[in-house]
Parts: structure tokens; C-alpha cells; sequence
């Protein structure tokens, strides 16, 4: 299974959005914009999905539900947050309901800019977590390479120790 | 075909409201919103009706004591409003007809709206004013 | 008890949503179930609510407009416009004709890129794919003539009260019509695959049946009214330009889900038929009239006729430069109770188109 980046699963939620970004992200997904192309699918399904793209400022009542899906994405998983409120609440940052950015909810790996963002950055931004993607799936391979190699070690200790106790 | 608009308001009190609104319901009036806004000592609610282009607006002032009667039992298209009114103004409303118990929202805080208090000269409109027509 | 007694048929809930791969906005519904049958349906809302309406303390009345623009990114116009209204029937002002026209030109142009929206996203939840693609790719047309005449794709950013900000010329208006021309005949072709396609006729036809008595009693409006044979439109009241051009109130009488697909498709034909007119006779001059000072102490109330249908703004001021109520209520808010109406009986499999044939926003509805 070589390659997630080049066809990463996509999971899209609206967390306290005005829509606006949101219209955008599945503007993306049809003909004119075709994110397709990159080898991308929407998925509904948190534990298929790759990339989360998150629009909104993230309000009291959604925080348990964002950090659900985010939970429940497998490793390695990149984090596309949309917008100006996604990034620090944008218009909506004095509302008293908001939690003012998707970064004070779950880790962010890329941020889009926009009121309400363009198709083609959204793009920009899936494609650069696509990158991220597949950075982040080397070194989780290097540290369970590396996991591996100390059980190994460990074992390894353990039973010379083991060996070393039954000689006495 | 261009119909004017006509609105009217009415102040009332909460023990007119209940006949008042039934009066209307069998004029054929629907509901188009019930509005609070909270004032210094006692939140004011207007309620709005339409038929054709018709806007009526009943209101009435509510100490923060007070009970208001539900009008589920007249308007059961009301109870969105009336749930809202109570989890973010605080405004005791009884019986309606689907209660969520102050879960409607579920906002950060207790009745965030009641802490904006509005002292606007509105309070004191005379009854049965047309503020608006539209030029036809 | 054995394994041969049967577990008493009692009903089930289901929860439906917040995320839901056929929703675009995050909406809770507990579906009560008496085997596949909804008996009850209880909403759970609050996932978008924001609390937008008490920013108006914190901001000016005048910069106000580009919180109202973005309570919903779909109709953003509309309510910029609705806000600016609300303000100017406070303040007495009358918009320039030119500004007038504008405005009706933008809300039309929105009403279509909205109806098209719907009619991709709600062919999406019939898993009718084609459909799906074909609508939002003749919506890009719209929404680029948007982008090129308002400056916004999605949040036009061209409200302002006393007028509108941007001023298109009459040659770039001319263009855009005539650019929008193949997007007025695919619509036409889709309408035929509405009406025509068993896949949709399928899913759509007698589901989420609403009466006409059931609709006016529980306050639904827009095309989820007008669907069950009510001729109600706001527009009728003839603001910004509506009073000097002519349209149709498009009315369907079956109130189910296919009914309201057809009153939003043929809507779009009357969105063009209007927009036509505007720009034909697009007068000239200025498009704002320049606003200063502190609006008067007073209230006012305006009702315009939104894509997904009647909504309602408020404001109250207290003589300062800070509002001290605005309140909207909004087309989707008054179809809720509606919405709940039509789901009851209907199978589980139906439900979200259903739903989605109510056209709902919940960016709006929770504001």
C-alpha cells in the first residue's frame, strides 16, 4: 500500500460555518474545479478518511463532535482548516458561543485563507496535505521501525537477564 | 401586482394574549415570529402575524418573575420560538407543547441574551401605530 | 426470556446526524422508529449557533452589513440586503433607482446559484450522481458572473446600507446575460430530467406528502409553502425593484418532495425572466446615497423573499452608533416544524431527501 498522498480520502465538516466555505469545499468536487483529479474522494466515513477539511469557528456544542471524527481518522491524518474562522473565528471571533478557531479544538496542519475561501485555494490546500501526508506516514514508519527495534532490544535484554537469573 | 404592505402593532397585556390569538387563528392569520428583547426591568415579547401581505405585531412586557402562557396550544409552529426565548432570555414560558428543557441550543453560558439589557425608547410606542407602509 | 418469545415490536430511535454524509451543514434528528416507519422525529439544533445577532452591540451600525452578509453564505446577499433595508426604513432613506436594480439584479442572480445548489445537493441524496454534477457545474457560470459583477463568489460583499458598493457597468451586465444563456437552457434540460427521470420520480413522487392546510397552519415558508398550493411571495410587496418588473409566483399543488423540486427549477426560469428585465432597463446614476450621523432612536421591521423563502428582520435603536437589537428570523427556522410534519410516516430511506427537499440552512436557522 504505497502512495496514500495520491489518493488521499477526503471527510468534510461544517463546524459553525456560515456555508460559505462550505459551498466552496463541494464546488471543489464537481466539474469546474474536479478535485478528482488528484485522486481525491469524499468520503461520510471518519475511519476511511485521510484529510479532514473543517470549515467554521467550532461552537460549544461541536467541540465533542470534532474531536470524535478526528479520533476516529486512522494514522497518519492531516487537518485542512478553511477560512478565516476557522483560523481565529474571523467576523464571528466576539460571539460569545465560539471557541475562535479549529486550533484551540484538534491540531491544524494546513490553513486556507478566505472569506469565504476559493475553490483554488482549497485545492492549494488539500494538495499541500496530501505533502504532509506523506511525510507524516515516513516517519510514522520510521518510529515504528524504530518501536520495533527497541521490543526487539528489550526482548532482547529480557532474556539474557532471564538466562543471566537462571544461571545463578 | 404589487400588494401594500400594512403593519400595525398592538400593545396588550399577557392576560390578552391566549384570546387575542385565538381571535386571530380564526381570521386565518399565521405566525410569522415571536421576538424578546430584554430590558432593564422586564423583558419585552412581541409576537408577529402575517395574512396576505397583513403584519400585526402584539406586545407586552414580562416582569422576570412572570409566567407567559404557551401558544403551542393555538400555534403549534410557536414552539421553536418559544424554547429559544426561554433558554436565552430567561423568559419563564409554561406548556409548550415540544419542550426541549433548556436544551434547544445548548449554548455556552446561562441565557446569554439576558445580559444585554436595552433601554430603547420603543418600549413606550403608542398602540396600533403604522410604522411602515411600502410605496406601492 | 427464551429465544422463541419475540422481543415486543416497540419503537426504536435512531439518531440522525450531526455529521451525515448526506448533509452539507451538521443537523441532529432523533428518528423515532416503529420498524422502518418514523412515528416521531425530534430536531436537535445548535451545532452552527453563533450568537451573531448580539454582535451588534459590539459593532457599528454601518460595518454591521458584513457580519449580516456572512449568517448564511448561500443566500449572504439577501441578508446583507435585508439588513441594509431594515436600517434604511429606520434612518427614512431612499436607495438611488440605480442602486434599486442592482440590488433585485443580485438577489435573482443568488436565488438561481442557490436553486441550482439545492438541486445538485438534493439529487446527491438520491445518489443520482449525474444530476449532482451537472447543476453545480452549470451554477459555476452564475457564480462567476457573481464574482465578476458583485466581487464575490460566494459572499458578495456588495450591500451597503444606502445603496449597494459596486457599480457594474451596462456593457458588463449585457455580457453577463448573454454568458449566462447556455446556463438558462441546461436548466430547462434539467427540469426535464426532474420531471421526466424515473430515478427521480422514483424517490420523489408522494414522498414527504404536506397538505396545503398543514402547511400555512404550521408556518412554513417560500417554495416549501408554495409547493402545497399556497401563492405566497414577499416579493409581492415590491421592494428594491420588484414592483417594476413582472414574474410569475410559481405554485405546485401536490406538496410532496417532487412538487417542491419543481417550484425551485422553474423558479430559476423566473429569476432569468427578471433579470432580464433589470438589466434592460437598468437606469443610470448613482448607486448609494452617502450615510452619516447616528440612526434615530426607533425600530423597524422587513420581510424580504429569500431563495429557501420569507424572512424577517429587526432592529431596534437607541439613538447610538451601536444597534441594540437586531434579530432575524429566517426562512429555514419557520420550516422546521414543517420539516418535522413531512418526515412523520415516511420510511427511513426517504428521510434525507426528505430533508433536503426543504432546502434547509442551518447557518441561518441558528444564526
Amino acid at each position: 500500500m504505497s502512495g496514500i498522498e495520491k489518493s488521499p480520502w477526503l471527510i468534510h465538516y461544517d463546524a459553525s460555518s456560515c456555508n460559505g466555505c462550505d459551498i466552496e469545499v463541494l464546488a471543489c468536487l464537481t466539474p469546474m474545479y474536479d478535485a478528482e483529479r488528484f485522486g481525491c474522494i469524499v468520503t461520510g466515513d471518519p475511519k476511511q478518511a485521510d484529510i479532514f477539511l473543517i470549515t467554521g469557528s467550532v461552537n460549544h456544542l461541536n467541540i465533542p463532535v470534532v474531536k470524535n471524527l478526528y479520533e476516529q481518522m486512522p494514522e497518519p491524518k492531516a487537518v485542512v482548516a478553511i477560512g478565516a474562522c476557522a483560523y481565529t473565528g474571523g467576523v464571528f471571533s466576539e460571539c460569545y458561543n465560539i471557541s475562535g478557531g479549529v486550533a484551540n479544538v484538534i491540531p491544524v496542519d494546513v490553513y486556507v485563507p478566505g472569506c469565504a475561501a476559493k475553490p483554488e485555494s482549497i485545492l492549494d490546500g488539500v494538495v499541500r496535505a496530501a505533502q504532509i501526508l506523506a511525510e507524516k506516514r515516513k516517519s510514522l514508519k520510521v518510529s515504528q521501525r524504530e518501536k520495533r527495534k527497541a521490543m526487539k532490544k528489550a526482548k532482547r535484554v529480557k532474556g539474557g537477564a532471564k538466562a543471566a537469573g537462571g544461571q545463578s | 401586482m404589487i400588494v401594500r404592505e400594512i403593519q400595525t402593532l398592538e400593545e396588550i397585556t399577557v392576560g390578552d394574549l391566549i384570546p387575542k390569538v385565538h381571535a386571530l387563528k380564526a381570521e386565518g392569520w399565521r405566525i410569522i415570529q415571536v421576538l424578546a428583547v430584554s430590558g432593564p426591568e422586564a423583558n419585552e415579547l412581541t409576537y408577529s402575524f402575517g395574512l396576505g401581505m397583513q403584519f400585526k405585531l402584539l406586545r407586552f412586557r414580562v416582569g422576570s418573575e412572570q409566567t407567559v402562557p404557551s401558544i403551542t396550544p393555538v400555534y403549534v409552529a410557536a414552539y421553536l420560538y418559544e424554547n429559544e426565548i426561554r433558554d436565552l432570555f430567561g423568559v419563564k414560558i409554561e406548556r409548550i407543547a415540544v419542550d426541549w428543557l433548556g436544551k434547544v441550543y445548548d449554548v455556552k453560558g446561562d441565557k446569554p441574551f439576558s445580559k444585554v439589557t436595552v433601554t430603547g425608547a420603543c418600549v413606550e410606542c403608542p398602540p396600533s401605530t403604522i410604522i411602515q407602509g411600502t410605496k406601492s | 426470556m427464551s429465544a422463541h418469545e419475540k422481543a415486543a415490536p416497540g419503537p426504536t430511535v435512531i439518531p440522525f446526524g450531526p455529521q451525515h454524509p448526506v448533509l452539507p451543514e451538521p443537523l441532529h434528528f432523533d428518528l423515532v422508529l416503529q420498524d422502518e416507519k418514523v412515528i416521531d422525529a425530534i430536531p436537535q439544533i445548535g451545532y452552527i449557533h453563533r450568537g451573531l445577532e448580539l454582535l451588534v452591540d459590539k459593532r457599528d451600525y454601518l460595518d454591521y452589513v458584513h457580519v449580516a452578509e456572512r449568517i448564511c453564505g448561500i443566500c449572504s446577499f439577501m441578508h446583507g440586503m435585508g439588513y441594509c433595508e431594515a436600517v434604511e426604513t429606520l434612518l427614512g432613506i431612499t436607495v438611488p433607482d440605480r442602486g434599486r436594480w442592482l440590488r433585485t439584479f443580485w438577489c435573482e442572480l443568488e436565488r438561481v446559484h442557490s436553486h441550482l445548489l439545492w438541486l445538485g445537493l438534493g439529487a446527491d441524496s438520491l445518489g443520482f450522481e449525474n444530476l449532482f454534477m451537472a447543476a453545480w457545474r452549470a451554477r459555476e457560470t452564475v457564480v462567476d458572473v457573481a464574482e465578476e459583477t458583485a466581487g464575490g463568489r460566494v459572499i458578495f460583499g456588495s450591500a451597503l446600507v444606502g445603496g449597494v458598493s459596486k457599480d457594474p457597468s451596462d456593457e458588463t451586465l449585457k455580457r453577463c446575460i448573454a454568458a449566462m444563456k447556455p446556463v438558462r437552457a441546461e436548466t430547462l434540460r434539467l427540469a426535464n430530467v426532474v420531471m421526466n427521470e424515473s430515478t427521480v420520480r422514483h424517490r420523489f413522487e408522494g414522498v414527504g406528502v404536506l397538505s396545503k392546510e398543514m402547511a400555512y397552519a404550521l408556518g412554513a415558508v417560500g417554495p416549501m409553502l408554495r409547493a402545497s398550493g399556497v401563492d405566497y411571495d414577499v416579493r409581492r410587496r415590491g421592494y428594491a425593484a420588484y414592483a417594476e418588473v413582472d414574474f410569475e409566483t410559481v405554485t405546485e399543488t401536490a406538496g410532496d418532495c417532487m412538487a417542491r423540486a419543481l417550484v425551485r427549477v422553474r423558479e430559476i426560469e423566473q429569476s432569468f425572466h427578471i433579470m432580464d428585465q433589470i438589466v434592460a432597463t437598468m437606469p443610470s446614476g448613482p448607486v448609494a446615497v452617502p450615510v452619516k450621523g447616528m440612526p434615530p432612536v426607533g425600530e423597524a421591521w422587513v420581510r424580504l423573499e429569500q431563495p429557501r423563502g420569507e424572512v424577517l428582520y429587526y432592529v431596534r435603536s437607541n439613538g447610538t452608533r451601536n444597534l441594540e437589537r437586531f434579530r432575524v428570523r429566517t426562512p429555514t427556522f419557520a420550516n422546521v416544524p414543517a420539516m418535522v410534519e413531512a418526515v412523520r410516516g415516511a420510511s427511513l430511506a426517504d428521510v434525507p431527501n426528505i430533508i433536503l427537499t426543504i432546502d434547509p440552512c442551518i447557518s441561518c436557522t441558528e444564526r
